[in-house]
C-alpha cells in the first residue's frame, strides 16, 4: 500500500543544518527514512506525513509543507 | 472423590478393573502425548489427577500444563499441536463451554487436538450431574464427536481417536464423550493394552508426509484472516473432511480390531436388529441398560432390536437410514433437550437422515436421564411397548419426557 | 552556563552554550548543531575548523587559529563564539561525549541524546513491510518496527484482535512481516503462546514466543491467560504496549485507560465525565507475580527499550518476561500525530510513566527525571483529556505521585 497518498505534509529536509544524528530515521514509524550519502532521506511513496521527524530533529532542519494539488 | 489406582510401571497388557476416568487415562497415556493440559472439573477431574501421577512416576514423558481454566487448556493444547506435537486434555460441561472459543479455533484450523469430554449437565440451570447437553451444545462446532459405551471402549476410542485425528486425509480434532457418573466413576472389567500394541497401531501416522508445523525464522502464519471465496474454500474443505470420515472410521476399527482384536462396528452397532420390527436407538453408557431391556422383551417373544450410534460427528445418516429402512417404529432414546425444537438431538438429527433416505419410519422419542436422572430397564421396557404400539399405528406422543409423563 | 564556562576547559575560553528567546516567549538553551557541511568550516581560512569523522563533532584547533572571526561572521546560527581575551574562536564541543551542561541543568531539560547506542541494538532488515495500514504517527508502528529489528527475525509473534491485527495477521496467504505468526483469540494468546513453547521444551529446541498485544486484551479479557503463564514460568516474552484503550475498534476504555479520559465508552456530556476510575498498575501487577523479568519502557526512550527487550529475551529462559510499553495513539487520544514522541517524553518526565524493570520482583529505576513535570503543563496535549478541570487534572497528579512513591518504596526495599 502506498501510504504516501494519505498525507496532508511532507517533510522538507534542509540538508545544511543536518547534523546527521539519525533521529529522524529511529523515530519515524513508518521507517521511510531512507540513507543515501550519509544523509536520510524520505521515501515519499510510505511517508504518512505525521511530522515526528520534524518534531523531533535536535537541528530543527526539517519543517512540514502542505501538499499542494498539482 | 480420588480414585487409588495402582501403577505397575510399564504398561505391558493387564485385565483390570478400572472406572471411565482412569481408562481415558491411559488410553492418553498409552498414545505417547508430548503436551497435555491440565483442568479439573467434576465428573473428569480423576482423569487429568491420574495423568499427573503417571507423569510423577516417570510414565509419562509429556510437558504438564497445569493450566488456571480450560480456555486455556484447549488454547495451549492447539498451539502445542501446531508446533508439531501430539496433545491432549480432558473436560466436561461447563469447561467445555468456558473453551468455547478456543473449541470452534481447533476445528477451524484443522488441528488435530483429542479430548474427552465428560457428559455432564451445562450451565443454565446449575447442576452436576449427567447428561449429554454438554456434547450436542457444541455440535455444530466442526469436531468429529465419538460417544462410548464402556471402560474398554473409552480407552480404545481414545486411541482410535489419535489414529483419525492425524490422517493427513482428516486432519480434524476428535472428541470422545461418555457419560458422567455412568461410565466416569463406574469401574468396569478392561484390558490396559501393552505399550507395543498402541505403539503400532499409531505407526502409520508416522510414514505419512509430515503435517504443516509452525516454524520460526520466515514468514509462515498460522490462523489468518480470511474472507469470501477463500473462507468459504477452508469450510467446504473441512466439511469435505467430515464427510471423509466416515469411512476411514471404519478403515480405522478393521487396523485396530487386527492389532487389539476388538471392534465396535464403526459408526453404528446393529443388536439384534435383523428381524426386528422395532428398534431402540440409544448412544453412550444407556446403551448398557437397553441391551438388557431387548433380551427381557426378546424373551417375550417381542421381536426389538437395539441400535447404538457411536459416531454423532460426522452425523453417519446413510448408515442410520440402512439400519433403519424397514423398522416400523423407532424409539430413540435422548439424554439432552433440543431448544426450539420439539424432543432431543437424536430424535431430531435421525429424522432429518430418515428424510433424506425417502423413508416413512415412525420416530417415538423419549427425552430422558437428563440431570442424573437414572434411565431405568423399567423405562426401556416402557419405551418398547409404546413403541411396539406406534408400528401398530396406535397413537403415541412423538415426544415423552421420562418420567415426568 | 556556569557549568560550561568552568568545564574545565585548560583554555577558559569562556561558555559555548547560550540561553535563547523562543517564539512563545519562553527560554530555552542551543548550541552549535554539529552542522553536516559546516559553514564555519567552509569559510576558515586557516584550516582550522575540521568535523570528526568518529563523533561528528565540529572542533576548533586553537593552534591554528588567527582570530580571524570569519567563522563567528559565517555560522547561520550565532553558535560559533569568540573569546576576546584570548582572540580565539570558540564553540560547543559536546565536552568530547560528556556535556556538562546536561547534568548542570536543575531542572533536567537539556538531554544528550546518543543514536548510535541504539543503532548498536538494530539489525538492518525492517522485518516489518513498508506502507501498512497504521495512522500517521502511530506510537505502535514504531513500537513493533523498533522491537523486531532489536529482537530479529527468529521469533514467533502471537498476537490478536487489536490495532496491531489487520497489520501483523495476515490474509489470505500474504504476510506484512517477517517472522513466523501465530494469531490468536483474545482470550488466549498467554495460553496458546505456552503451548508452543512447551513443545519446544518437550523436543529440546529453543524458540522465542513473543506476544505482542494490546493494553484491552492484556489487562481485561486476556489477563486470567496471562496471569496463569507468569505464574508457571512459561518461556516466553510478553509485551504489552498500551494505547489505553481498545483502539483499533474505535477507541473504547479499557483498564488502562486514565481517571477522566474521554473515550467512546466513557463519554463526555452534560452527565458523563469521562472514565470515572483509576487505572490499573498493570506492569507492578506482573511484577508482583515476581517472575524473571518486568520493565516499563516507551518510545522517546529507545535505547533503554532495546536494553529490556534484549533483557527480556535473556529472562524468558527462566520463566515469563514481561514489557509494558507506554504507546501514544494520537488518533484515540487527539494528539496532534507529530507528538508521539513528545507525548511519552512527558509521560516520563512527569513521572507518569515511570521507567523502572524488575528481575525477579526486584525493582529498580533505570530512570529517573531530576524534577517532574506536572502533568497540568502538557496533559491536555491529548485533547482526550481536554474536558478535565483542574481538580480532575489534581486527582491524577495525586494517582501519578502516590504510584510514583510505592514505586518508590518498593525500589528501596529490594
Amino acid at each position: 500500500m502506498d501510504t504516501g497518498d494519505w498525507r496532508a505534509e511532507r517533510p522538507v529536509v534542509n540538508y545544511d543544518k543536518c547534523g546527521q544524528c539519525g533521529w529522524c530515521y529511529l523515530y519515524c514509524p513508518v521507517g521511510c527514512m531512507v540513507e543515501e550519502n550519509s544523509y536520510y532521506v524520505p521515501n515519499l511513496d510510505f511517508c504518512k506525513g505525521c511530522g515526528i521527524c520534524a518534531k523531533e530533529c535536535p537541528s530543527g532542519a526539517i519543517t512540514m509543507v502542505t501538499e499542494e494539488v498539482e | 472423590m480420588s480414585t487409588k489406582i495402582e501403577i505397575s510401571g510399564e504398561t505391558k497388557g493387564e485385565r483390570r478393573v478400572l472406572t471411565g476416568n482412569a481408562a481415558a487415562a491411559y488410553g492418553a497415556l498409552l498414545a505417547r502425548p508430548d503436551v497435555v493440559a491440565l483442568y479439573p472439573i467434576t465428573p473428569q477431574t480423576e482423569v487429568v489427577e491420574l495423568l499427573s501421577q503417571f507423569h510423577a512416576n516417570g510414565l509419562l514423558d509429556a510437558e504438564m500444563i497445569q493450566v488456571e481454566g480450560e480456555n486455556s487448556a484447549m488454547s495451549s493444547i492447539i498451539a502445542a499441536s501446531v508446533a508439531g506435537g501430539r496433545v491432549f486434555t480432558a473436560t466436561s460441561s461447563w469447561g467445555l463451554a468456558f473453551m468455547y472459543d478456543a473449541f470452534l479455533m481447533a476445528a477451524g484450523t484443522r488441528t488435530p487436538a483429542v479430548m474427552v469430554n465428560v457428559n455432564r449437565e451445562t450451565p443454565g440451570i446449575y447442576s452436576v450431574s449427567c447428561s449429554r447437553q454438554d456434547m450436542m451444545s457444541v455440535r455444530d462446532a466442526g469436531w468429529i464427536q465419538i460417544e462410548v459405551e464402556t471402560t474398554q471402549e473409552v480407552l480404545d476410542t481414545v486411541l482410535m481417536a489419535y489414529r483419525l485425528a492425524e490422517d493427513n486425509d482428516i486432519l480434524l480434532p476428535v472428541m470422545v464423550s461418555y457419560d458422567g457418573y455412568y461410565l466416569s466413576f463406574m469401574s468396569e472389567d478392561m484390558e490396559i493394552p501393552p505399550q507395543e500394541y498402541a505403539d503400532r497401531f499409531l505407526a502409520s501416522l508416522k510414514e505419512q508426509p509430515e503435517r504443516l508445523k509452525l516454524v520460526p525464522g520466515g514468514p509462515l502464519g498460522f490462523h489468518a484472516h480470511a474472507l469470501l471465496e477463500d473462507f468459504m474454500e477452508y469450510r467446504y474443505k473441512h466439511v469435505a473432511a467430515m464427510e471423509r470420515t466416515k469411512n476411514k472410521l471404519v478403515e480405522v476399527e478393521k487396523e485396530f480390531e487386527d492389532i487389539f482384536g476388538r471392534n465396535y462396528h464403526g459408526a453404528v452397532e446393529e443388536y439384534r436388529c435383523e428381524d426386528a420390527d422395532i428398534v431402540l436407538m440409544t448412544m453412550g453408557s444407556s446403551t448398557g441398560t437397553a441391551r438388557v431391556a431387548v433380551d427381557k422383551k426378546r424373551e417375550q417373544g417381542i421381536k426389538v432390536g437395539l441400535v447404538k450410534l457411536r459416531l454423532f460427528r460426522p452425523f453417519p445418516k446413510e448408515i442410520v437410514a440402512k439400519v433403519l429402512k424397514g423398522k416400523k417404529a423407532v424409539g430413540v432414546i435422548d439424554r439432552s433437550v433440543c431448544f426450539g425444537w420439539d424432543g432431543g438431538h437424536l430424535y431430531n438429527e435421525t429424522k432429518a437422515a430418515l428424510y433424506d433416505s425417502g423413508q416413512n419410519v415412525k420416530l417415538v422419542d423419549y427425552i430422558t436421564g437428563i440431570a442424573s436422572l437414572d434411565i431405568t430397564i423399567d423405562h426401556l421396557e416402557r419405551a418398547i411397548d409404546e413403541v411396539g404400539q406406534a408400528a401398530k399405528g396406535k397413537p403415541v406422543k412423538d415426544v415423552t419426557w421420562l418420567p415426568l409423563e | 552556563m556556569d557549568a560550561c564556562e568552568g568545564r574545565g576547559n585548560k583554555n577558559n575560553l569562556g561558555a559555548v552554550i547560550k540561553i535563547v528567546g523562543d517564539v512563545a516567549g519562553k527560554h530555552s538553551a542551543a548550541t552549535c548543531y554539529q552542522c553536516s557541511k559546516p559553514e564555519c568550516m567552509d569559510v576558515c581560512p586557516s584550516d582550522a575548523i575540521t568535523k570528526s569523522d568518529t563523533d561528528g563533532v565540529v572542533r576548533v584547533d586553537m593552534e591554528l587559529c588567527t582570530g580571524c572571526e570569519a567563522c563567528v561572521d559565517g555560522c547561520p546560527y550565532g553558535m560559533m563564539l569568540f573569546n576576546n581575551d584570548q582572540q580565539i574562536a570558540t564553540k560547543c564541543d559536546t565536552c568530547d561525549g560528556s556535556p556538562v551542561c546536561e547534568g548542570a541543568c536543575p531542572h533536567g531539560v537539556l538531554s544528550f541524546a546518543k543514536s548510535a547506542p541504539v543503532r548498536k541494538y538494530m539489525q538492518d532488515e525492517d522485518l516489518l513491510s513498508p506502507g501498512v495500514a497504521f495512522c500517521a504517527g502511530c506510537g505502535l508502528e514504531l513500537a513493533v518496527r523498533f522491537a523486531l529489528k532489536v529482537l530479529g527475525k527468529d521469533i514467533v509473534l502471537f498476537s490478536s484482535a487489536s490495532c496491531s491485527a489487520p497489520v501483523l495477521i495476515g490474509t489470505g496467504d500474504y504476510s506484512l512481516e517477517k517472522t513466523a505468526f501465530y494469531a490468536c483469540l483474545m482470550t488466549n494468546i498467554a495460553s496458546s503462546a505456552s503451548g508452543y513453547a512447551r513443545y519446544y521444551k518437550k523436543i529440546g529446541k529453543d524458540v522465542t514466543p513473543v506476544c505482542f498485544v494490546g493494553d484491552g486484551n492484556t489487562v481485561d479479557i486476556g489477563f486470567q491467560n496471562l496471569s496463569g503463564a507468569a505464574e508457571r514460568g512459561e518461556n516466553i516474552i510478553y509485551i504489552c504496549y498500551d494505547n489505553e484503550g481498545y483502539m483499533n475498534t474505535g477507541y473504547q476504555k479499557s483498564s488502562t485507560t486514565p481517571q477522566g479520559a474521554w473515550t467512546s465508552t466513557t463519554q463526555v456530556g452534560s452527565t458523563g465525565k469521562g472514565k470515572s476510575t483509576p487505572a490499573k498498575d498493570m506492569p507492578l501487577l506482573m511484577a508482583m507475580h515476581d517472575i524473571p523479568y518486568v520493565a516499563t519502557a516507551t518510545l522517546s526512550n529507545l535505547e533503554d527499550f532495546a536494553a529490556k527487550l534484549l533483557k527480556a529475551k535473556e529472562a524468558k529462559k527462566h520463566g515469563l518476561a514481561y514489557l509494558h510499553l507506554y504507546t501514544p495513539c494520537p488518533t484515540g487520544w487527539k494528539l496532534a500525530p507529530d507528538s508521539t514522541i513528545e507525548m511519552c517524553r512527558n509521560a516520563v518526565e512527569s513521572n507518569f510513566f515511570p521507567l523502572w524493570e524488575a528481575e525477579n520482583g526486584n525493582i529498580r529505576f533505570t530512570y529517573e527525571p531530576k524534577e517532574a513535570k506536572p502533568l497540568a503543563s502538557f496533559i491536555k496535549m491529548a485533547r482526550k483529556f481536554s474536558h478535565l478541570t483542574d481538580e480532575d487534572i489534581q486527582v491524577l497528579q495525586e494517582q501519578t505521585e502516590k504510584r510514583f512513591a510505592r514505586l518508590k518504596k518498593l525500589a528501596s526495599d529490594c
